[in-house]
């Protein structure tokens, strides 16, 4: 069993003791939830932001994602994927929000709406991030998602799992082999 | 190493090709502002049972039974033992009984293309409206095929006949007293794409006052004296920090909340620095048995009575010899003797790269251990340290710094109890403030602190204060879960068995499937690379769900593994003569349904188009297969069978009190009974299959696998509570002839062939 509280612990686990005492802080009294909201306030936009291509919507769904999710934090029991159930609620939300905009713009569609102030081009510094920038929107919705579970919503590989309903292994190795394949595809030397 | 391995470099690269811009400090204020201000608003969870009662009535309630309380327990003891009035409707919760109850007046049930919503119970009560509805009849295809695709989630709501809306956040909001009538609006049936089936139902509902017989649990709450509290290797004069905060009697159970409160680094007995590591729970009769545990839904947590306690709840069967001792178990963790440092210069070079690795070879003395420093990698966040030392050495505090930097996204540190292979990592990732990123000739100091580990225990004991009456077993009821641990061994003409088991297999929490001989010496590891494993009906071969999700057969003899090209899906079951295997799989669209394999590869086929099903089993011959269809949004299960060569489908009954989460249905070999875990997730049924008959077999077991062999012989693992650790039984359901396997044999149960 791990040794929690033990000073020099890893990065992933004090990850998790912190998250636990957040929990339970919150279950104590409801304006500790402030602290799961700071913790988890970026990831949830960065992954809703990426998703739904529009930073006010983005902004607007993830304020809805976490005032549900402090209305509803007493169905949250101690033995469940916090991170998990968080993101499943923005993922939910987005969707509704899709759903409510599917008259005008089909699904698919998304990903070519230009983003607000296009914070793409102020990231693109060279031709290679350009080019992966690229790559990475050629890529199927599934395999998008997972990268963006994993470096947007800085999920871990367990969270992910649960978080798709999917062997833990078999998502380490899906992220594993789309990072190598989009490696190769750049032909990126000495990586 | 001819694999590329990822870089963080290229990991962020990746993060950032996204082009997500920041996000922006204003807008989190103003979202944690307004988090703040409802937190501000919103009551706390405790406060719900004094919060149902009307003012007069509680008191009037509390007088009443403290006369009576005294007049039972004595008045010594009602100072201790302050009671409220209070009722407990199962799935629903504690319900204040003063307020009239109401109920659904009849069944509603509406039906548009081929799908049925029904609504079948509701409960109204004085702080909630708790409604039970059911949905069958959707097809997989009204499904997303994909993970990233989410269904709908819009919630139902109630409209009340003035137009006012309550919409549903766990349960819905109370309905007043003198309105008897609603409509529950349904925008979308839960997780199915838009316009696939028909949306906006709306179903008439119509609440009477609650017939006599609803079951209202009669529930005493008190507030325990801490007299009898003791504290394992701590002096008797210290409070105890493992505290009962209030018990609940509900009939059959007892619902104990507590908190502790321990906190190491605020003890001056120990030096400073300490830390105090829990490793185990543990609830145990004065007999020294483990007192049987429940699970359910229906109750909170209490809220601490200091800000940083830990509070816990525990539902404990009335079947035990009190008192009760609570054992909180672990270990204290103290810094030993002073700080030691080793210190030397490393050149990183001027432009220290990512994935650069320099191979060191240092060695240190440190603490008494010998520890080589071995190589040192770059990357775009900072360094990585790797160490061999002597066994034991990770055990106490290692750490790396670089002299003059100060990383700011994760120190240096490591805490492993055995490794003699670790790393330690020290990241300058570019946030706000941070260093300069280090480079150069540097200094890197080791830093080295002995730490000493001592058991600690907290206990607590607690005893109710009138007799009760042991929980009696329902009729039928072959083991309850005190019996089993009185169980013998298996007898030697059984034991030439073997039990296939879904384990853990290392400490690197590996999962695998392990074929055991019931005598528990004979071992063979399957697969570490595959779950979902499944015993042909002789014996001799394994199916089981590869990582990729493909079925493999695993040769016992010839230890020779196939995968079923084709093939892919969970759930596996042989058919009896071992030619067939049905599984769960997705279609060509990705919906989950049944399908059918031969075991030589050929003809996967589909053979239904409910989404969502279960596999219970084959008919002996081989004609029929049987499966269950879960209602969505309840936890009732439909049980079908299908004819393999007419290919009609057949409703059978509906399992009513199955777990909602893994029912894990087994057909006995005869074709005559379905096993199946309960609505508790823990106590173990059989029905016939003709829906006659249901019996209880095992009572709040811990029941997770289930298996039949083809003699009969029922197998099931427990799982203990608060454990990772199981238990292994084989009984005969028709003389409960019952007999514990080995310990040997761990983890989930998910094959059994006894000769």
């Amino acid at each position: 069993m791990t040794e929690s509280g033990i000073p020099l612990t890893s990065e992933k686990d004090d990850r998790e003791s912190e998250e636990k005492k957040l929990i339970k802080a919150a279950r104590q009294d409801p304006k500790a939830f402030g602290g799961l909201y700071l913790r988890y306030v970026e990831p949830v936009f960065r992954y809703l932001c990426s998703r739904l291509g529009n930073v006010h919507e983005a902004e607007d769904i993830t304020a809805q994602t976490f005032l549900i999710a402090f209305e509803s934090f007493n169905r949250f029991r101690q033995d469940g994927h916090f991170t998990s159930w968080l993101f499943t609620i923005a993922r939910n939300k987005a969707m509704d929000h899709f759903r409510e905009r599917k008259e005008t713009t089909p699904i698919d569609d998304l990903h070519e709406i230009p983003l607000e102030s296009d914070p793409l081009n102020a990231v693109i510094q060279s031709e290679q991030a350009a080019a992966l920038s690229k790559l990475i929107r050629a890529l199927p919705e599934e395999d998008s998602e997972l990268l963006r579970l994993r470096f947007l919503a800085a999920m871990s590989y367990p969270e992910i799992a649960h978080f798709l309903h999917r062997n833990e292994e078999a998502v380490k190795k899906s992220v594993y082999r789309l990072l190598a394949r989009l490696h190769d595809q750049l032909e990126v030397p000495n990586e | 190493m001819n694999e590329w391995t990822s870089t963080p470099r290229f990991e962020e690269s990746v993060r950032q090709s996204f082009g997500v811009p920041g996000i922006r400090s204003a807008f989190v204020d103003k979202v944690y502002g307004d988090l703040i201000r409802r937190a501000s608003e919103k009551p706390r969870k405790n406060r719900l049972f004094f919060g149902l009662q009307p003012a007069g009535i509680v008191a009037l309630a509390i007088l009443s039974l403290m006369l009576i309380v005294t007049l039972v327990i004595g008045p010594q003891r009602v100072y201790a033992a302050i009671l409220q009035l209070l009722g407990y409707i199962p799935g629903v919760g504690i319900v204040d009984p003063s307020y009239p109850i109401r109920t659904l007046a009849e069944p509603v049930t509406v039906t548009r293309d081929g799908i049925s919503i029904t609504v079948t119970s509701a409960v109204l009560t004085g702080d909630r409206t708790h409604i039970d509805l059911r949905v069958f009849g959707v097809p997989s295809s009204a499904y997303p095929d994909r993970e990233d695709v989410m269904g709908c989630g819009q919630q139902p709501y109630l409209r009340l006949p003035d137009g006012i809306q309550l919409v549903h956040k766990g349960d819905f909001p109370p309905i007043p007293a003198d309105v008897n009538e609603a409509i529950i609006v349904i925008p979308c049936i839960s997780g199915t794409l838009p316009g696939t089936v028909p949306e906006n139902w709306e179903l008439p509902l119509r609440f009477v006052p609650a017939p006599p017989d609803l079951t209202v649990i009669p529930v005493i709450e008190s507030f325990p004296s801490q007299t009898p509290s003791a504290m394992a290797n701590t002096p008797t004069a210290e409070i105890n920090p493992l505290r009962i905060l209030k018990v609940l009697d509900i009939g059959d159970r007892f619902v104990l909340m507590g908190e502790f409160s321990y906190n190491a680094a605020q003890d001056a007995s120990l030096p400073a620095g300490s830390w105090w590591a829990i490793q185990r729970i543990s609830i145990t009769g004065a007999d020294g048995r483990d007192v049987p545990q429940s699970s359910s839904n229906d109750f909170s947590l209490p809220t601490p009575t200091q800000p940083g306690n830990v509070t816990w709840l525990f539902l404990l069967d009335k079947n035990f010899v009190p008192p009760v001792t609570i054992t909180y178990a672990g270990k204290i963790i103290s810094p030993v003797g002073g700080k030691e440092q080793a210190e030397f210069e490393f050149d990183a070079g001027l432009n220290p790269k990512d994935g650069m690795v320099w191979t060191v070879n240092k060695d240190f003395k440190l603490g008494g251990y010998n520890i080589r420093l071995v190589s040192i990698e770059s990357s775009s966040r900072g360094y990585s340290f790797h160490f061999k030392a002597d066994p034991g050495a990770s055990a106490n505090a290692i750490s790396v710094d670089i002299a003059g930097y100060s990383p700011n996204c994760g120190g240096g540190g490591g805490g492993e109890l055995f490794p003699e292979e670790f790393d330690r990592n020290i990241c300058y990732a570019d946030l706000p403030g941070a260093s300069e990123f280090p480079h150069g000739k540097i200094n890197i100091v080791i830093n080295f602190q002995a730490l000493v580990r001592q058991d600690k225990s907290f206990q607590v004991q607690w005893s109710p204060d009138t007799p009760f009456a042991t929980s009696t077993p329902q009729s039928g009821v072959c083991l309850t879960s005190n019996a089993i641990t009185q169980l013998g061994p298996a007898p030697t003409n059984l034991t030439g068995g073997t039990a296939l088991m879904y384990e853990k297999l290392d400490e690197n929490n590996r999962w695998g499937l392990v074929l055991y001989g019931l005598d528990g010496i004979r071992k063979q590891v399957v697969t570490s690379a595959g779950n979902w494993g499944a015993l042909s009906p002789d014996g001799g071969r394994v199916a089981y769900s590869a990582l990729d999700n493909g079925i493999h057969i695993f040769d016992l003899d010839s230890q020779i593994d196939k995968a079923l090209p084709g093939a892919a899906g969970y759930n596996l079951r042989w058919s009896t003569d071992g030619t067939r295997i049905a599984y769960v799989g997705q279609g060509n669209n990705g919906e989950s349904s049944v399908f059918v394999v031969n075991t030589d590869g050929t003809q996967p086929r589909r053979i239904s188009n409910l989404a969502y099903g279960s596999l219970i089993g084959w008919s002996p011959d081989g004609a029929q297969l049987y499966f269950t269809i879960p209602f969505t949004g309840g936890a009732a299960w439909k049980v079908f069978s299908y004819n393999l060569e007419s290919h009609e489908p057949r409703e059978l009954f509906t399992i009513e009190n199955g777990t909602p989460k893994f029912l894990n249905p087994q057909l006995s070999p005869d074709g005559n009974w379905i096993a199946y875990r309960g609505r508790d997730n823990s106590s173990l049924y059989l029905v016939r299959t003709d829906g006659t008959d249901t019996r209880l077999v095992l009572d709040n077991a811990g029941v997770v696998g289930i298996q039949w062999s083809r003699s009969g012989w029922l197998g099931v693992s427990l799982r203990k509570a608060n454990s990772d650790e199981s238990t292994v039984l084989i009984l005969k359901p028709d003389t409960c002839e019952a007999y514990l396997l080995p310990a040997a044999l761990h983890g989930d149960l998910e094959g059994l062939f006894i000769p």
